[in-house]
């Protein structure tokens, strides 16, 4: 049975000698290279003698090479694999064995891994602003930051700006750990011309694993959207959700148009944004009428990965006024909620200063319900008691 | 050396060159001649020879002739042979000039 054994590669990317150093000393320890997955390094348990390793700058394609494999053999090299697309992983057993008897050949093959990598460097860069160009909207330069001093857990929970973030701070963790790298490379290619120590430095390697970390959920987030893992609606019927028929009662005409009648519950969510639902729902009205002189119900309901994070958005929402909703009282909590925010929304007229045409609007109410870390946001337009129908929207944030 | 500018060949690129004079070779091949061409005199490191075989596929000296397995053949092209022959060519001089000034 194959014993794996995974380490995070403490050198940089390019750093010849710090990473045959490491190799060789991991090899030293029974641990010998089996492959690289992004900033980890597998090696497998085995007994061996002292080795030494040599890492062959690849030159092309980052293919196995059966040629470049079967002349190393010739010379008592044993091929081990490839690392992270950089190098061949050779091994022998003597230690005074030399891959390279060429200060110039070498010296060749050093510069055209640089000039090769400098290019890889750029697309790199064009990685970092196609990445960060997608979340945009996100950046700190985009979003209100007025709004975020005080709606702080509604402000980052918009699925753009956490990515933008985490996604800003890996990338420049990479690209200093691979600007590390080019110049590591750049100094153990002068050290090869003229002379000199090369040691190999470690902790570059801890740069780019950090930076990964930070990037691994940006990337599984991208990965959703693209894919349309992010939107997942689901029949209203049977779904638990409280509908305006519930409230208005059997005999209420709903409207007949999908948009203000939908038969589906939107829902989605990535990784890096909270799960949520949505639904509205309005009653039948003529064409002389608009959808706001009818009867209507619009619930948004968001949860997130923290109940604390969810207790503030409760508290968050409690203080925006909508539509005249006016002050949100918050009642004792029953029916398992923890959070209950209501305000009630008086008949309202509004005149038109220019025209002088008026608009009357309907009562109604507004609740803001947690439940653990679910948030419930319900927006009621009609002469019904909002709060006589707390017992329903409470069974259907246990349901979902 | 032995780049775009053409200076003077190392000592492994001129017999790497050499090596293809007479005959299509395969890598693996190549080490063995050196070795015996020069009695063990110049090393030729798999390293090395990877990159050589490398750069003059990319200088167009030599050229692949024939993949079999994990050997691949290649051959000297006109430009390969032109090169080895400027290098001998300097070698000579460097010769001459060394026998002249002995005999001064």
């Amino acid at each position: 049975m194959i014993h794996t054994v995974i380490r995070i590669t403490p050198f940089g990317s390019f750093d010849i000698p710090g990473l045959e150093r490491w190799l060789g000393s991991m090899s030293a320890k029974g641990l010998r290279f089996s492959m690289t997955i992004g900033p980890l390094t597998c090696f497998e348990r085995t007994d061996m003698d002292p080795l030494q390793i040599h890492l062959e700058p690849i030159q092309g394609s980052p293919d196995e090479d059966p040629e470049l494999n079967a002349i190393y053999e010739e010379s008592g090299w044993q091929y081990w694999g490839i690392f992270r697309n950089n190098f061949y992983v050779y091994a022998s057993p003597d230690l005074e064995a030399q891959a390279h008897t060429d200060p110039a050949t070498l010296d060749y093959a050093l510069n055209k891994f640089f000039r090769h990598k400098l290019v890889e460097g750029v697309l790199l860069l064009v990685a970092n602003l196609l990445l960060l160009g997608l979340y945009w909207q996100g950046s700190p330069w985009e979003i209100d930051l007025l709004w975020l001093r005080y709606y702080p857990v509604e402000t980052l929970s918009n699925g753009k700006t956490i990515p933008f973030l985490l996604a800003a701070l890996g990338f420049l963790l990479l690209d200093l750990s691979y600007l590390l790298g080019l110049f590591h490379l750049m100094h153990y290619r002068r050290a090869m011309q003229h002379g000199g120590p090369v040691g190999g430095q470690p902790g570059v390697g801890w740069l780019l694993a950090a930076g990964w970390l930070l990037l691994l959920p940006v990337l599984i987030n991208t990965v959703q959207l693209f894919s349309r893992a992010d939107y997942r609606p689901y029949d209203l019927e049977g779904s638990g959700f409280v509908t305006l028929t519930d409230m208005e009662g059997d005999d209420f005409r709903l409207s007949g148009t999908p948009m203000y009648n939908p038969d589906h519950i939107s829902h989605g969510g990535t990784l890096l944004d909270p799960e949520y639902w949505s639904f509205r729902q309005y009653g039948s009205f003529g064409p002389d009428q608009s959808p706001y002189d009818v009867p209507h119900l619009e619930l948004s309901i968001v949860r997130y990965p923290l109940e604390e994070l969810a207790q503030l958005r409760a508290e968050e929402w409690s203080r925006q006024e909508i539509n005249g909703s006016g002050e949100y009282e918050k009642l004792t909590a029953e029916y398992g909620l923890d959070d209950i925010y209501y305000a009630q929304r008086e008949k309202r007229i509004h005149t038109n200063e220019i025209t002088g045409e008026f608009h009357a609007f309907l009562p109604g109410g507004i609740f803001i319900l947690r439940r653990e870390n679910t948030v419930l946001f319900a927006d009621y337009y009609g002469h019904q008691d909002l709060t006589g129908h707390l017992d329903k929207f409470a069974a259907m944030l246990e349901n979902l | 050396m032995g780049g775009k500018g053409r200076g003077p060949l190392t000592e492994p690129m001129f017999y790497v060159l050499m090596a293809f004079l007479r005959q299509e070779m395969c890598g693996t091949d190549i080490a063995a001649f050196v070795e015996q061409k020069t009695r063990g005199r110049v090393k030729l490191g798999p390293g090395t020879l990877y990159t050589l075989l490398s750069k003059f596929q990319d200088e167009n000296l030599i050229e692949e002739t024939e993949v079999e397995g994990r050997k691949r053949t290649y051959r000297l092209t006109s430009k390969g042979r032109a090169a080895y022959q400027e290098e001998v060519e300097r070698l000579r001089a460097c010769l001459r000039d060394a026998q002249e000034e002995e005999l001064l």
